[in-house]
Order: structure tokens, then sequence, then C-alpha cells
């Protein structure tokens, strides 16, 4: 009888040992199928809640964000700034930001994935005919401006990212970072006007120039006077002859000594155009998906 | 009183003989007699030989009346008075006319004096090309020409057209010139990082002998070289010995640049040609440039030659211009003048059209 009890207890052990592992991996497995709805959601609504491990951002993310300790732009300027953003984004349906801190997040791979990413997040996601920030990171000097939300059919990596950067960067350098993001914001403005009133985005191009009028006046003028200098010389044909050619015997003519003596040897190098200065290097992406953008070193 | 100058007439009705571009006799335009020019030479000789002895008579009475007269001697130095001995008028030429027509009868005139104290020529080329070539030539020459003045063509005419022999010496000569070339030879090397020039510079040494077969200079003062050599070459192959014959109906001046003068502008003529001839020598270089020269005269002739030239003068707004007609080949040549407003406009419609085009090289250069 007692080995029968004994027999029984270790069985119903077993059983409930069994039982407390089944509802364990049943409970797991609850958990993890709502961790992938949760992702799914989460791609589909292209990160609507922003990550806890990102950090200084978020749905109350600044339109003017400079990280604290850093000073680069003086809260009235911030203040001025914000409002211009807001009545731009206001304005034409986008969300425009300056986003400025010391280093990258931990766990970001670069400056330009960062901000790619950081462009079609939180806040940024609101701006229904696309976003854009200009992302600097002053431990390197580095700067990208991303556009996420499709506002690369508004302001392109071609020509309306390059515009941006020709308008900052001499600021950048500057170290004059009230100036810069003002002309940036002023610079996206532009772009977005621009492309209100004439459908297409804005491209330097196709504003006038006068330096190319300048030049082009030039270039003109020397063909004017060219022409005209041919038409004035076909009005004579009264030249001195500084030869007698048509008077030599050709046949006469004969080589009674030649001698080549090998003097020396120069070497001249030339060195070839590097192309890009590392110190003012720069890239761009092209506007293939809903992200594009360029930046470089200030 | 002698006569001091030969009027070429017919011996058969007196009227006046021409020499006719393209023929090898002269022809009496009055009653159509034949004459060769050899006999015309002959026929006249003698008359020459008088007329000249009377020129120098004359000559010499006229610089005795000339001390204390109201002319100055720099004046009158290059004044010679003659008679036609046609109609008896008084014809004032240069005193290096050799042959002209009157002015009053148009009569052919020789005159025979100028022909002393110079070289005959020893050859001369018959004209060929007509005064009608002439002004066809001129007129030719105006086509085309966008920046001639309308005026010019409009309300101008030829003041004068004169068909003249212009002295010409002829230079042969056999040359040796020897000339040292710095020849330099590239060799590029292309690294990804730079281009690399390696010049290996050579001295190049070369002597050699050619010659030149009758190299003209004009023995004109007078004439501008330049429309001299423009007009050139002509050809020697209807060169044919010297005849006064054809100097008649034409102006034909003496030469009053010597031999030896002309020949330093010839010489520079030859070297540069000569030089040139060496330097095609020295191949296989990238560059090659002239570092010295010399020229050796080994062997020359010069020959004294009367060559037919057409002049046509006229003016515009006050200014002189002349043309010139090759008599033999009848390359024309000339100076036009051209209005300021159509160069201006000419010029002006080019760089209106090209504007938009460097504009926008412009924009693309500097975006």
């Amino acid at each position: 009888m007692m080995k029968m009890m004994k027999r029984f207890s270790v069985f119903f052990f077993v059983l409930m040992l069994l039982s407390a592992a089944g509802m364990f991996g049943a409970e797991r497995g609850e958990a993890a199928s709502t961790a992938d709805k949760l992702t799914q959601t989460k791609q589909v609504t292209q990160a609507k809640q922003p990550k806890q491990n990102q950090a200084s951002w978020g749905q109350d993310e600044p339109l003017v964000y400079v990280e604290h300790g850093l000073n680069l732009i003086s809260a009235e300027k911030q203040a001025e700034l914000t409002r211009k953003l807001e009545a731009l984004n206001a304005k034409y349906g986008v969300h425009v930001g300056i986003h400025i801190v010391k280093n990258l997040p931990a766990g970001a791979a670069n400056l330009e994935q960062e901000a790619k990413r950081f462009v079609e997040s939180g806040v940024y996601n609101e701006g229904t005919n696309g976003s854009m920030v200009l992302y600097i990171t002053m431990s390197n000097r580095k700067y990208y401006i991303a556009t996420g939300n499709y506002m690369n059919r508004r302001i392109t990596s071609a020509t309306g990212i390059p515009y941006i950067k020709d308008e900052i960067v001499p600021a950048l350098k500057d170290n004059e970072f009230d100036r810069a993001a003002e002309l940036f914001v002023d610079a996206a403005e532009k772009e977005l006007a621009y492309y209100e009133e004439e459908g297409e985005p804005y491209d330097p191009a196709n504003e006038f120039s006068i330096c190319a009028l300048l030049i082009g006046l030039i270039g003109a003028a020397c063909v004017g006077f060219c022409v005209c200098a041919y038409l004035v010389s076909c009005m004579s044909n009264v030249s001195f002859a500084g030869q007698a050619d048509e008077y030599l015997d050709r046949d006469s003519f004969e080589l009674t000594f030649s001698e080549d003596t090998y003097l020396y040897t120069t070497t001249t190098v030339t060195p070839k155009s590097k192309g890009k200065d590392d110190d003012d290097s720069s890239s761009s992406s092209s506007d293939r998906g809903s992200t594009g953008g360029g930046g470089g070193s200030f | 009183m002698a006569e001091k100058t030969v009027s070429y007439k017919c011996p058969n009705c007196s009227g006046p003989l021409e020499f006719q571009p393209g023929k090898e006799t002269i022809t009496c335009e009055y009653c159509g007699t034949e004459l060769e020019v050899e006999t015309v030479k002959k026929l006249f000789e003698k008359e020459q030989e008088r007329a000249a002895q009377a020129e120098e008579a004359e000559k010499t009475k006229w610089d005795t009346k000339s001390v204390g007269s109201e002319w100055e001697s720099g004046e009158t130095d290059n004044f010679r008075k003659f008679t036609c001995s046609s109609c008896g008028a008084e014809i004032v030429s240069d005193e290096n006319t050799m042959a002209t027509e009157c002015c009053y009868c148009g009569n052919p005139t020789m005159i025979p004096s100028r022909f002393d104290g110079m070289m005959r020529p020893d050859f001369i080329i018959p004209f060929k090309k007509t005064k009608q070539d002439a002004v066809n030539a001129l007129k030719e020459f105006y086509k085309g020409k966008i920046l001639l003045p309308g005026a010019f063509t409009e309300n101008n005419r030829v003041e004068h057209i004169q068909a003249m022999y212009v002295p010409f010496w002829l230079f042969d000569s056999k040359v040796r010139m020897n000339a040292s070339f710095k020849a330099e030879d590239d060799n590029i090397i292309d690294t990804p990082d730079a281009i690399i020039t390696k010049t290996s510079v050579y001295d190049a040494d070369r002597e050699g002998t050619m010659a030149f077969e009758k190299v003209p200079h004009d023995g004109s003062r007078k004439l501008d070289d330049d429309y001299t050599q423009s007009i050139e070459p002509f050809d020697y192959s209807e060169l044919v010995e010297f005849n006064a014959g054809y100097l008649a109906g034409y102006l034909a001046d003496k030469y009053d640049v010597d031999a030896d003068e002309a020949a330093k502008y010839t010489e520079e003529r030859v070297g540069q040609t000569a030089l040139d001839e060496l330097q095609a020598t020295v191949t296989g270089y990238t560059r090659v440039d002239c570092k010295s020269q010399s020229l050796y005269q080994e062997d020359s002739n010069v020959s004294y030659a009367m060559a037919p030239v057409w002049i046509l003068t006229t003016r515009y707004e006050d200014k002189p211009y002349t043309f010139m007609m090759n008599g033999q080949t009848g390359k024309f040549v000339g100076r036009l003048p051209y209005s300021k407003t159509k160069a201006a406009l000419y010029g002006a419609v080019p760089a209106i059209v090209s504007l938009p085009v460097f504009y926008y090289i412009a924009k693309w250069l500097l975006s």
C-alpha cells in the first residue's frame, strides 16, 4: 500500500511539473506572438512610438534641438527659428527641424543612416508632405540634411540639398550656427515655396545668374570681336611676303649635314586633382524611395 | 630744236602705235599695219639716240637757267618736262619716267634719256591683261565685302587706271644654310596620382644647300612693297628679252632702288624659306626651335626685268585707295575702306546669338 502511494505521489509530482512547464511554454508563446504583432504594427505605422533607447527625442521633439551644454544657438534665436519653422510646417504640410547633438546616440551606425531614420520617426512623421532635418554632430563636425516621407519629391538630393549645403556650409565653417540655422530655414522655405508655385523641385541651375551673364557677355563679345576682325581683314588682301617658298627649286635641296646630340632630360610632375577635399567632403544620396539627403564636414 | 622725245608713230599713217596685250606684234589702230616688235625697235633706235642727246643738251641748259630761279633745287630735281613730238604740248614727268603718254593727245611717248646711266632691262613680261580686265577685277574684288560702305561703290568711280611696267630685280641664288635647333621630345607617363612628363632635350645641327630662281623685288620706291609682293608670282615662262617696243603705250619707270638694296630684302625672304626647309628635316620631336642660323650665298645672279602692273586709284572720304593687278596673271590686290557702323552691326549679331550659349555654358561651369 505504501509502495503504491509512493508511486502515485511521484506520478502526481511529474504530472505537476509537466503541467507547470506546459503553462509556462504557452504563456511564453503568447507573449512572443504579441511581440511579433507589435513589431508588425510598428512597421506598418512607421514606428509611431519612439524607441525608449533613443535618447533626446520623442513625440515632443522640439523643432530646433540643441543638446544641452553645446550653447551653439541662443535661446532667443531658437525661439525665433521655432516660430518660423512652425509657420513653415503649417503652411506646406511638412515637418522641418534642426537637430544638433554632440555625438550620435549609442547604436547608431553613422550620421547618414541615423539622420534618415530620425527624419522618418516621431513627430517628423507628422509632415504629410514630407519631412526634413538638419542633423549635426559636433564631435566630428559633420552634418547631414535628411529628407523623409517623400520630401525628396519637393527637395531633391541632386539639386535641392546641394543648394541648402552651399547656403549653410560657409556659416558652419565660421561657427556661426545662428546664421547657419536661419539660412537652412530660409533655404527650405524658398525651395518649398518654389515647388508650390512651379510644381517642380527647385533647381539653382534654373535661376538667373549675374556671374554667368557677365561671363557670357565676355564670351559673346569675344565672338563678336573675332567676327568683326575677320570681316575687316577680308577688306584687304595686301600682305607682306616674308618667305620665298614659290621660288625655291625643290629638287635642288640637299641636306649636307645632319646630327642630333642628346643633351639632358627634365622631369615634370603634375599632381592630379583629388576632386574632393577631405576637409570639405560631402556626399549625397539618390532619391529612390522615401528618403534622400546629403551631408559632409565643416 | 631737236626732239627730246620719241613718239612711236606708224611709218604708214603716222598714227600712234600701241602694244596690244597678248600679241607679239604692234598694230596701228588707225591703218591696221602690223609691225614686228624688233622692227619697231630698229626703226626708232636712231630716233631714240637723237632724242636722248637733245634731252641731255636741254638738261644742261635747264640746269643753268635754274640758278637763281624761283624754283628750289629740291623741287626741280624731281621734275622733267618734255615736248610731245606729236602735238607739241609740254609734258611734265618725274625723273624716273621712261615711257608715258601725252596727256593732251594720248600719244605714246618714250623718254630715251632715262635709259642712260642705268642698266638696260634684261627681260620684260608683256602685258596680257587689258584695262577692261582690271576694271572687271576691281568689281569682282568688291563682291562679298559686306563691310564695304554703300557710298564707295555707288558714288565712287576709279579716278585713275594706269598700266605700268614696274622695274623688278630678279635674284637667282644658290645658298648654303646651317642652323642649330633645340629639339624636345616629351614622354608622358600617366599614373593614378600624377602626370609625369619626361622631356628629352637634343641639339640638332643641320646644313643644306638649295637654289632659288628669280626671286623678285621691285625697284620702285614709289610703289608699296607689300602691294608688289602681293601680286606675285609672275609666270616666268613668258619672260622675254627686253625690247623697248613693249613699252609703247604704257607708263614705265626706271629703278630707284638699286640691286644691292633690293638684295637685302630678298636675302631675308630666302633665309626664312631656307630655314624652314632645314627645320622640316628635324623630325620625331615634340617641339623644335631654332637657336642660331647662318646663310651663305654660294652662287648668285641678278637680272633686271620690267613687269606689267595695272594700278587703280580712287579716293573715298578724302583718303586715297590704291589697287594693283598683276598685268600678266590678273591677280588683284588692294585695301578697301569699311563702314564702322556695318562692322559694329555684323559683330553684334553673332555676339547676341552666342550670348545665351555662353550664358548656359557659364552657368554649367559655375554650378
